[in-house]
């Protein structure tokens, strides 16, 4: 007989590695949406917007990575306090800052997601877990994405 | 271009100088090795601030990122003292938030700021640049 479950240990490399990108995307999701409410200047309205959707798609991308947690038939961590211990993104304080201070703050976490997913998609691969690697190449790709958009508006030409 | 943490915020702060040197114009290295060496020295932090603020005048522009770490990790790891006065000099991450060109600006926006609470106090309290004790 198949069967079609799949499971994994709360210590197993591929679950630790979930819950940090989850910790760190939803991290990552706040800080986004502080950038989103205070920023300031002649670029107010293209980064207002342009920080819209890249929460947007990280809120659709925590629940993504919540649900492979739970498909693997381990328990999402959640809540704000528990999320801020697992995660390692640094928070910007909340008053007046340079556009290009919030941009340079993101492109920072970003990276930080970046690495987290490629350690997620080594574990993945060491135990043939296609799904969940799957996922960590899509967040890859995501993130080095937004980091060329962010990059691209720091840039003085 | 991503920086690697050590956990030693002077040799992360060197690090991110010497990237520099691959994406500014040779007139600006000489400055930057001085920078790199007073980062990695820790020995003059009053140099190693006046030194930053100069790169940062010159380069900025073209380096937004590589400067944005600097001044985080040196907001984090230096400060202002005011010797025995007590008076408060205020966040170094809101001091060097402000377009000083020179430690003496960045001086003279604490004094003016102080005046601007007390003409009381004299103008000729000595600033002192040192490294946050970590805890």
């Amino acid at each position: 007989m198949t069967t079609t479950a799949v499971t994994k240990t709360e210590s197993s490399a591929v679950t630790k590695n979930l819950k940090t990108l989850l910790a760190d995307s939803y991290s990552l999701m706040g800080q986004t949406h502080l950038a989103h409410w205070n920023v300031e200047g002649p670029s107010f309205f293209q980064l207002h917007v342009a920080f819209q959707s890249q929460y947007e798609e990280l809120f659709t991308a925590v629940d993504d990575v919540a649900e492979r947690l739970r498909a693997l038939d381990v328990f999402s961590p959640g809540g704000l306090a528990a999320l801020a211990k697992l995660s390692s993104i640094s928070e910007m304080e909340s008053g007046p800052a340079p556009a290009k201070d919030f941009v340079a703050h993101l492109i920072d976490s970003h990276e930080i997601l970046v690495a987290n997913a490629l350690s997620l998609r080594e574990a993945a691969g060491a135990s043939n877990d296609l799904e969940t690697q799957d996922l960590a190449i899509g967040r890859i790709r995501v993130h080095q994405k937004t980091l060329w958009m962010l990059r691209s508006f720091l840039k003085n030409l | 271009m991503h920086t690697i943490k050590t956990g030693d915020w002077r040799r992360d702060a060197a690090r991110i100088v010497e990237e520099l040197f691959h994406a500014t114009p040779s007139s600006s290295w000489d400055s930057l090795l001085e920078l790199r060496q007073l980062l990695l020295s820790g020995s003059d932090w009053a140099r190693a601030l006046d030194v930053f603020l100069s790169c940062r005048e010159h380069l900025e522009a073209d380096h937004y990122l590589p400067f944005y770490r600097l001044r985080r990790l040196l907001a984090a790891s230096l400060r202002l003292e005011a010797g025995l006065s007590g008076l408060d000099t205020g966040s170094m991450e809101n001091l060097l938030k402000g377009r000083h060109k020179s430690l003496s600006d960045l001086k003279r926006r604490v004094r003016r700021e102080w005046f601007e609470h007390s003409t009381e106090v004299c103008g000729k309290i000595a600033l002192h640049v040192v490294e946050q004790t970590r805890v």
